[in-house]
């Protein structure tokens, strides 16, 4: 090719090819449905929409992360939320914050131990012998979990006070113990 | 050291140091370097996080991130393809392979500023920056983990640049890349950039013909008119040095470029 002119003709193959690549990019990114995540985030995650749009999925946090449990999200979450960090279920947050030193893109915000709240631990009610093992894991650490009268016969969460760091949960013998990201506290965005 | 002749050698040091900079020492590659409290963002990446996200408000001050590579490309033009980008780095490592031409459904340098706009357009229907999951960039950047460890699924992502290296010199980059698509769109207003002195060029005063600086052109930025008016493509030219090399007369400088995109400079 010499010399590429915009005549009509260019311009209207252009404006053809647009509308049709872009659609094309568009239904292959809906393909895979996205999936809500309920998983936590790392520490200091910005607000969902604005985390996808900022999180570059480098993968520093996982690799900064002194437990090793953050892990990638898999394609089935959408392509949305591939390989977007999650902390997996089972892994205990000792709050370090080594993953937000690390994120080079300020999806996860610079954020004190103490505003760490990546999510709330559950109860599963049909499971729970209420023997009150997990109260003795959370007493050092923000005491979240509760008798709820003082003849020790029910526990509860106290959401409010749950950072989500699931230190309770290996301590229960019955598997009744879960996280959800939910209900975390997400950071805003500042530079 | 005459400068003549050797910017090949000179823009290889900097690819190769550019190249190592950023998969093992800018942490998150290309897409955002840190330095200290100001950062550096990747045009493309910002512009379709602006799409992604009505709420681009918040996103806002990610613009003035994109400042530097934005002001240095309305000076350089398309210098980043030349001498920083990773991938123009590697494809120029291929320089030299033979040649299939398969690239005509391809080949029109326009391609690229439909690709662009697309992914524009994806971006803001998926909300989130569609290319930067394919980006070839991004997949050079990251290949090598903070570790050291080497990641194939990041490194797979060049297999499209280097298939159609095969057809052509830097055909990625010419026809597809958005990131390269929008320096582009920047470069039409370039201030500084390569021109051909008319008075100088063989092809322009004699009926002879050389057209050295053609066959060394990677991406066909100089054609027949650029012997007529001096000028050379700005939306193509990644400012390589290539043409400045092999010039038998000296007709090719690096000089301020008139503003008028059209007009016939002397």
């Amino acid at each position: 090719m010499d010399e590429t002119k915009i005549d009509r003709r260019n311009f209207l193959s252009a404006i053809g090819k647009l509308a049709f690549v872009s659609a094309g990019l568009t239904l292959l990114g809906r393909s895979i449905k996205d999936a809500e995540v309920l998983a936590r985030r790392p520490p200091g995650a910005v607000s969902e929409p604005l985390f996808n749009v900022l999180c570059l999925r480098c993968g520093r946090c996982a690799e900064a992360c002194p437990e090793k449990i953050i892990k990638p999200l898999p394609l089935s979450y959408g392509l949305k939320n591939f390989n977007t960090p999650v902390i997996t279920q089972q892994g205990i947050c000792t709050r370090e914050l080594d993953c937000v030193e690390a994120c080079p893109s300020g999806a996860l915000q610079k954020i004190t131990v103490e505003e760490s709240d990546i999510g709330t631990a559950i109860i599963d009610e049909e499971n729970c012998t209420h023997c009150g093992l997990c109260i003795y894991a959370c007493r050092d650490i923000v005491d979240a979990i509760k008798w709820t009268t003082p003849e020790k016969k029910k526990i509860y969460i106290d959401s409010d006070l749950c950072l989500g760091c699931g230190a309770c949960i290996p301590e229960c013998p019955n598997d009744a113990l879960s996280v959800t990201g939910e209900k975390s506290r997400r950071a805003i965005f500042k530079w | 050291m005459k400068l003549r002749g050797n910017v090949r050698n000179i823009r290889w040091a900097v690819q190769i140091a550019s190249l190592v900079f950023f998969i093992l020492i800018a942490t998150a590659g290309l897409c955002v370097v840190t330095m200290g409290s100001f950062r550096v963002d990747c045009v493309f990446g910002v512009l379709q996080g602006v799409f992604a996200q009505p709420v681009w408000v918040l996103v806002l001050p990610l613009l003035i991130f994109v400042a530097l590579p934005v002001i240095g490309t309305l000076i350089l033009g398309r210098a980043f393809c030349g001498w920083l980008c990773p991938v123009g780095t590697v494809l120029d490592a291929f320089s030299r392979i033979p040649r299939v031409n398969f690239i005509k459904m391809l080949g029109n340098p326009l391609n690229k500023f439909v690709v662009a706009p697309a992914f524009l357009i994806g971006s803001f229907f998926l909300k989130y920056p569609s290319f930067c999951t394919v980006c070839p960039i991004k997949g050079i950047c990251y290949s090598a983990g903070v570790s050291g460890v080497i990641k194939p699924a990041e490194l797979a992502l060049l297999a499209v640049p280097i298939g159609i290296e095969l057809g052509e010199k830097r055909a990625w980059c010419r026809y597809l890349c958005p990131v390269g698509a929008t320096l582009a769109f920047l470069s039409l207003k370039k201030l500084l950039g390569f021109k051909v002195d008319t008075e100088k060029c063989l092809a322009g005063s004699h009926a002879q013909v050389c057209r050295f600086c053609s066959k060394a052109c990677p991406t066909n930025a100089i054609t027949e008119s650029s012997y007529k008016t001096g000028e050379i493509s700005r939306t193509e030219c990644i400012a390589c040095g290539q043409c400045y090399d092999k010039c038998p007369t000296g007709a090719l400088k690096f000089d301020k470029l008139p503003l008028a995109v059209h007009a016939k400079s002397n």
